[in-house]
């Protein structure tokens, strides 16, 4: 990639920071806290995908 | 009685959403799928990082603004078509890899099966995972910038790591828009079909890239 290239990028990405980083904090403190087994309830079946991910994985290495 | 009516009101709304919204993913993917094969058959180059960036954020951007109206429904197939002519490239790249042609249906079979389970799981527990939003939305932006710098430096190993951020934020992601339309945080098909096409656009790649990796046909 060219330096110039890599210059409008972080000038790209310097100006969605700017959009983002902002509704980020908004989210992050409005929206409703989970409590332990909420946090549970989703860890499960994000963890079985973790499982799914590495068998696939073991798979395309064999 | 008025509020069991008030009840079932909702419960047609939601009902409607969550078809309205599966109806637009099947569309736009399909149409994703048609434009990645457009850019596979005609071998075409990758897009300058610039032009793919502000194609993203832009139709993006312009999506999210017109999604109460028609033009929103034009937008969505404007960024999904362009998404999916993204990912043409891509394919053809691991398609030359020996193996490749393995690789590339593992990813899309496993981002189908991680997809549908997500769904069925979040659909059928009938779980609220709004509390989810904030910390995707913070970790979506660090992994978005993981991956920029990943790219900027050249350094495969935080690339990799980066993809499997991607593989966990784009999981919980199916999971909290899931639970969004069934709990009426999101009554706006539009945006919930861009959330879902998102997240799964990300997980499909993320998996080619682990599996390519990983899987010992990337070098």
């Amino acid at each position: 990639m060219e330096t110039w290239e890599k210059v409008v990028i972080a000038i790209l990405v310097g100006g969605l920071l700017f959009l983002f980083i902002p509704a980020t904090s908004r989210t992050l403190k409005n929206s409703p806290k989970g409590s332990a087994s909420d946090w549970l309830s989703a860890a499960k079946p994000i963890g079985l995908v973790v499982v799914f991910v590495l068998i696939l994985i073991y798979i395309a290495r064999n | 009685m008025q509020t069991q009516s008030l009840q079932q009101t909702q419960i047609l709304a939601t009902n409607k959403v969550i078809r309205n919204t599966y109806s637009l993913l099947a569309l736009t993917l399909l149409f994703s799928a048609a434009t990645a094969g457009i850019g596979i058959l005609t071998n075409m180059a990758p897009l300058n990082p610039i032009i793919t960036l502000v194609g993203y954020f832009g139709l993006l951007f312009a999506t999210s603004r017109f999604s109460n109206s028609g033009l929103g429904l034009l937008f969505v197939f404007l960024l999904t078509g362009f998404m999916g002519l993204t990912l043409g490239p891509i394919i053809n790249l691991y398609l030359s890899i020996p193996n490749g042609d393995q690789t590339v249906m593992m990813a899309l079979g496993g981002t189908g099966a991680i997809f549908l389970g997500l769904s069925g799981y979040a659909l059928t527990s009938r779980k609220n995972f709004s509390f989810m939003g904030g910390f995707i939305m913070a970790g979506v932006l660090v992994a978005f910038l993981a991956g920029l710098a990943a790219m900027f430096f050249s350094i495969p190993a935080l690339a990799l790591g980066v993809s499997a951020m991607f593989v966990l934020l784009m999981s919980a992601m199916i999971l909290w828009q899931t639970s969004e339309m069934i709990h009426g945080g999101e009554t706006n098909y539009i945006l919930a079909t861009v959330n879902l096409y998102v997240s799964i656009y990300n997980l499909f790649l993320s998996l080619l890239h682990l599996l390519g990796a990983l899987g010992g046909s990337d070098d």
